[in-house]
């Protein structure tokens, strides 16, 4: 897991990066079944620990002739994430790994993530059931949920969105390059 | 765990899909298996058939994505298409070469307005499938997903009155130039081919004299740029920050950010994933450079961003900023980094600091746009891969 702190140097960092604990591992199965979903608390104190499983979601730019209705997906934080020349996240669609990835790596502190959202050549599914592909920048500022876990409310991602329906080919429901998609990440 | 059905693509990109094949006239034995895909194909039947006899070869032409390879020894596609191929091992990078280009065209029937086609298109407008349509179908953001017809079929292709196709697949009807990126037909020998000395004895004929002029019919040359004044060139001086996951830092094997200092000079020693003089940057990397006094936008690119392996165009994120701090401001997002850079190893894209709107800058941060699942990777130069940052525009 991770948890951000603002940073104001390269010392700072070098104190942050010590305190950034790491998880031994992603913890098994994804949950089966809705679950409840922390909210930011009334403040929305920045920060809080990114650990666990998440929903993505993101939503076409307007810019886009695409169906706006957000698209999900259940993510799990990674064991992989690490600590480089910044501390980062990391989020995967499936841990245990299929054909199909879909992975967000990120540098998280100063309370903000940046990084790349991406899909491999064969796309993922949504919890919409549609076929995603997805290369772009993700971020955006991480606030503290109830439950102490930070929470992406109101991301952007820049860059590729395609989607197709079962059976279709990348693109068939459109394809858009846009750097203002909305993106989330929340807690469940 | 659901079992949900691969789409089309994914299906295509296992299975090796539909498939076109052709068999040369003077099949032998053991004729060179030859995988292009269907914009490139047929440009170079003809050529094939032009240098075969000299070269000596018999082949069989298959139409279909060159990668995965299957059974191919010699393969030609799109930056788009080859990248993961040329980058994972699978063809050779030093056989990689550059036989032309085939430019897109928008369709139209003949008379029809002026402007986006979303205007005045009263049938779906087709579009390539597959990789090397990405760009193009990604142009057509603003049609509605009712009005695109996505599709890898070359007839529907040719046979569409309202079309953005490769000019080697386009119909009957105006053909009005595209600002979509040329495909950039590279042809590469497969790593570990059986056949690999009639492949390279083929190709060697494909890329030489008598093979250019047969496709030259079809494919465009490549662009000719004058090289850079070296004399007047301005690096980045220093890395003033960097990342890449751990991941990414755990699987790269080129991972220092100091060889973005100074000139392009990154280098192919031979051999597989055996180079000099870069840094990839895993997915979503980036490295921040100081380029040693402020410089001002230009008329014209000010930034060059040298990007390198293999005829990859790996797209490439540009921010800049006047502190090491920050902010900093988008210049170009995901900009397919692969234009040729005659006399280098390495390719270029080219930056214009008015696009983000900035004034001055100084710094300059570089990010990966290529953005691969790092799991996913099947190479240790992934993400883009960046030789050297150079100032085009006017110093301060």
């Amino acid at each position: 897991m991770k948890t951000a702190t603002p940073l104001a140097s390269a010392a700072s960092r070098a104190v942050v990066v010590g305190l950034v604990v790491f998880a031994a591992g992603c913890g098994g199965a994804n949950p089966i079944g809705p679950m409840p979903s922390p909210s930011p608390s009334p403040t929305a104190q920045p920060g809080g620990t990114i650990t666990g499983g998440y929903t993505l979601s993101i939503t076409p730019s307007a810019s886009c002739a695409m169906s706006r209705t957000p698209i999900t997906f259940l993510m799990m934080t990674g064991a992989d994430a690490g600590v480089t020349t910044h501390p980062g996240v990391q989020f995967l669609l499936d841990p245990t790994g299929t054909l199909s990835r879909f992975e967000l790596e990120a540098v998280y502190e100063s309370f903000q993530v940046h990084g790349g959202l991406g899909t491999n050549e064969v796309g993922a599914v949504s919890d919409q059931g549609q076929w995603v592909w997805v290369r772009a920048i993700a971020s955006g500022p991480i606030v503290r949920a109830t439950d102490g876990r930070g929470t992406l409310l109101t991301g952007t991602l820049a860059g590729y969105l395609a989607l197709a329906p079962v059976g279709g080919s990348e693109g068939d429901l459109g394809s858009c390059s846009a750097a203002d998609h909305a993106l989330s990440l929340r807690p469940r | 765990m659901s079992f949900r059905p691969l789409p089309l693509a994914a299906a295509a990109l296992l299975l090796a899909g539909r498939a076109d094949v052709r068999v040369s006239s003077a099949a032998t034995p053991e004729p060179v298996r030859v995988r292009a895909s269907a914009a490139l194909a047929a440009c170079l039947a003809p050529a094939l058939d032009a240098v075969a006899p000299a070269a000596g070869v018999s082949f069989v032409l298959t139409t279909a994505d060159p990668d995965p390879p299957q059974d191919a020894d010699l393969v030609v596609g799109d930056d788009l298409e080859m990248t993961r191929l040329l980058e994972g091992g699978g063809a050779e990078v030093a056989s990689a070469v550059d036989l032309g280009q085939v430019p897109w065209v928008t369709v139209v029937p003949e008379g029809s307005p002026r402007g986006s086609l979303s205007a005045f298109a009263v049938e779906p407008v087709a579009v390539l499938a597959g990789r090397a349509g990405r760009e193009a179908r990604a142009s057509l953001g603003t049609l509605a997903a009712g009005r695109l017809a996505v599709t890898s079929d070359v007839a529907q292709l040719r046979r569409a009155r309202y079309a953005l196709v490769p000019r080697s697949l386009a119909g009957a009807g105006e053909h009005r130039p595209s600002q979509v990126r040329p495909l950039v037909a590279t042809a590469a020998l497969i790593a570990g081919s059986p056949r690999r000395a009639a492949a390279a004895r083929f190709l060697a004929r494909l890329a030489g004299a008598d093979g250019r002029r047969a496709l030259g019919a079809c494919f465009d040359p490549m662009p000719s740029q004058p090289a850079p004044a070296r004399a007047a060139a301005v690096y980045a001086q220093s890395v003033v920050d960097w990342w890449m996951p751990a991941c990414s830092l755990a699987r790269n094997r080129y991972v220092d950010p100091g060889e973005v200092r100074g000139p392009p000079d990154a280098v192919n020693l031979g051999g597989q994933d055996n180079y000099l003089g870069f840094i990839s940057l895993g997915q979503g990397g980036y490295v921040t450079v100081d380029m040693g006094a402020a410089f001002t936008d230009a008329d014209g690119p000010d930034v060059r961003v040298y990007q390198t392996v293999s005829g990859a165009g790996e797209p490439v994120t540009l921010y800049a900023s006047t502190s090491p701090e920050g902010p900093f401001t988008l210049v170009g997002l995901r900009v397919p980094c692969g234009e040729r850079s005659p006399g280098l190893f390495s390719n270029h894209c080219d930056f214009d600091l008015g696009a983000g709107g900035v004034a001055s800058a100084r710094y300059l941060k570089i990010e990966d746009g290529e953005i691969y699942p790092c799991l996913a990777a099947g190479s240790v130069t992934e993400g883009a891969d960046i030789d050297a940052v150079e100032i085009l525009g006017a110093r301060n």
